[in-house]
Parts: C-alpha cells; structure tokens; sequence
C-alpha cells in the first residue's frame, strides 16, 4: 500500500479503523508504523473528522413536543384494505398462516357446495330401458364382430 | 399509561411497528422519541436549514403513523427505513429549492447564524465556521452521502441502500466530499465568507458535477 491508496481510503472510508475494509486493515497499520507521511495524513483526517463533530446542531426539545402535540390524522382505510390486513398481517407469524390458507380454500368450498346442491342442468338419472338401450347402440357399434355375417 | 409505556419500551423494533400498526399513542410516541434526534440531524445536514428539517421531521413521522405497514422488516431496519423515507423527502425538498431558484438557502441560514447572538458559541472557531460553510455549499449528493456515513454511522452498503445508487457512486461521492472539505480547511483561500466560495472553487465543484 502507498499514500496514494492510503489518501483514497481515508476518503472513502473515514479516518476510523472500524470503517477500513477488512482486508486492508494490517496493509494500513504497517504503512501508518512505518511512513511518517501516513500518520500526519491519518492526523489531517481525524481533525477534520473531530471537527465535523463539533460542528453545529439544532435543539430537538421543542421539535420533540411539536411532533407529539401534532393531532394524528384518522387512517383512510377501507373494507377491502381491512380484509387483505387480516388475511395477510404486516408482520406475519406461523400462528397467521391458516388465514391466507382457508382463504386460498374458500372458492373450493364454494365449489362443493355448489356442486352439491345444483344441478344446473345435468341430469345423471336414467330409467332401466333406456340405460338398455344405450348399451345395444354401444354394441352395435363395435364392427370387429369375427364372424361371417 | 405509565405500565403501558414500560412495556413498550422493551418492545424489540417490529413489536413496536406492529403496536403503531394497530393505532398505539404510546407506542408511536416511544418511536418517536428513540428516533427524532437521528432524522432531524440528518434532514438538517442535508438541508442546512431548521426551519425545514422541523417540517421533514414532522413529515416523516406522520407517514410512519399513516402506513406503518410499508415497513419490510425483512428487507431494512427500522433505522434505515426511518432515514430514507427523511432522506427521500429532503431531495424533494431539495428540488423545490431549484425549481423556485431559492439556491442560496443553507447560505442564508449560515449568515442568520453568524449574526445571532450565539454565534460565537455555534461556531466557535474560524475552522467550524469555514467547514460548516463547506458542508453546506458541498453538492447535495455528497453532502447526503457525508451524512449517512459520517454523522448517522450507516457502512458505505446501508447508505448506498438509502439513496437508492451503487455502493460504488456513494463511494466516488464520499471521497469527492472529504477532499473538498479536507482543502478548504488546509487552505482558507479556497472560501471567501463575504461571497460564499470563491470562483475558482465553485469552478472546480461545476467541473467535477459535470464529470458525475
């Protein structure tokens, strides 16, 4: 490593080893025991770096007491959005799944029920003679008879 | 109210959400608390105006009471949801200052400060007041990018994550912001207090935006 690469990794990462890319950090601490120019660059950047924290900042107190005093608006919510909240929580557990689960099932139960109580024109009934009948023009129509006729 | 909030201070951070989420005061007040000196330090840095980062603040906590459930826990943390919602209303902030010209704002509020009577206590050497002018004039993506990083202690990844960029354009801006800073403390030439930067500074930041 030189000062070069030394000078960009300080600008990229901070002057702080906590910051260094691991790999780089012995590379770092054997130019900054040996290059006098490494440490007064290292200096430069902690100074600047104590000096960044020293600058400036606006109290909170008051912004604090501001922003809880502020009324909370009501949460435009609506039946459907309700509905998908409780089907699929924000922060979903094990103990949820059976909810999105028998909602995925619902449309199959809809379906036997459906399928139990209507018909919707289909009539599987059919009286003796005519199941008879069905099985002669099924018979008739099967011409690999064998024989000479 | 009292055993309330001793139970919601021990909440972990998606406990908490999950209370704000079902309309909980006490525990968006806990949230509030624990994180209002980070958000409003950051919108303040990368503002450079408090006026406008009391308004940011405010802001980001109200949509946090509204749509507690855009948080991902498995995607972010807390934090790092909290900074980019502030950090996405400060560039829009950002933006109105362009589009009504009102480019010389943090200029403005720096002059407020220095002719206030605590000025001498906010800044309290030449060296603050000359860096603090830096950090303000610095382009927005730098400045955001120092923010994240230095004062908020987000890694290089988390910060990229915030603004939405490569965690290779946070580093080419970090890098580009400490050298600015680092020569306007080594060389006081480089800023005029009297009218802002001097020219050949602004020059120097014009040409380096353009070869962003």
């Amino acid at each position: 490593m030189n000062i070069k690469q030394l000078t960009l990794i300080f600008e990229v990462y901070g002057s702080k080893p906590e910051g260094w890319p691991v790999d780089k950090v012995k590379e770092i601490y054997d130019l900054l025991e040996t290059n006098s120019d490494a440490i007064s660059l290292k200096k430069e950047f902690d100074e600047m770096d104590q000096t960044l924290n020293e600058l400036y900042l606006p109290d909170v107190d008051r912004l604090t007491q501001q922003i809880l005093d502020h009324q909370l608006p009501q949460r435009n919510s609506n039946l459907a959005t309700d509905l998908l909240n409780w089907i699929w929580p924000t922060h979903p557990s094990i103990w949820f799944f059976w909810r999105p689960i028998s909602a995925a099932s619902l449309p199959l139960l809809f379906g036997i029920f459906l399928g139990n109580y209507f018909s919707f024109g289909i009539n599987y009934e059919s009286s003796d003679s005519e199941y008879w009948a069905e099985e002669l023009t099924i018979l008739a129509l099967i011409d690999d008879y064998g024989g000479d006729l | 109210m009292a055993e309330r909030l001793a139970i919601v201070i021990k909440m972990t951070d998606e406990e908490l959400m999950k209370a704000v989420h079902d309309g909980d005061h006490t525990a968006y007040k806990t949230l509030v608390n624990s994180h209002i000196k980070s958000v409003s330090r950051c919108a303040y840095r990368i503002l450079g105006n408090r006026n406008d980062a009391a308004d940011i603040c405010q802001e980001t906590f109200l949509r946090v009471w509204l749509h507690p459930e855009k948080w991902e826990p498995k995607k972010s943390k807390l934090a790092t949801w909290l900074y980019k919602i502030t950090y996405n209303l400060c560039v829009d902030q950002l933006r109105k200052y362009r589009k009504n010209r009102y480019v010389s704002d943090p200029q403005k509020e720096f002059e407020e400060i220095l002719q206030s009577t605590d000025a001498e206590e906010i800044y309290p050497t030449i060296k603050h007041r000359r860096l603090n002018f830096a950090l303000m004039m610095l382009p927005e993506d730098q400045r955001s990018a120092l923010t994240l990083c230095h004062y908020s202690g987000f890694s290089n990844k988390e910060a990229a994550e915030i603004m939405s960029i490569s965690v290779r354009a946070i580093e080419s801006s970090l890098a580009r912001a400490r050298r600015s800073l680092k020569k306007v403390l080594s060389d006081p030439s480089e800023i005029n207090f009297d009218r802002g930067y001097s020219s050949n500074y602004l020059e120097k930041t014009n040409t380096e935006k353009s070869l962003l």
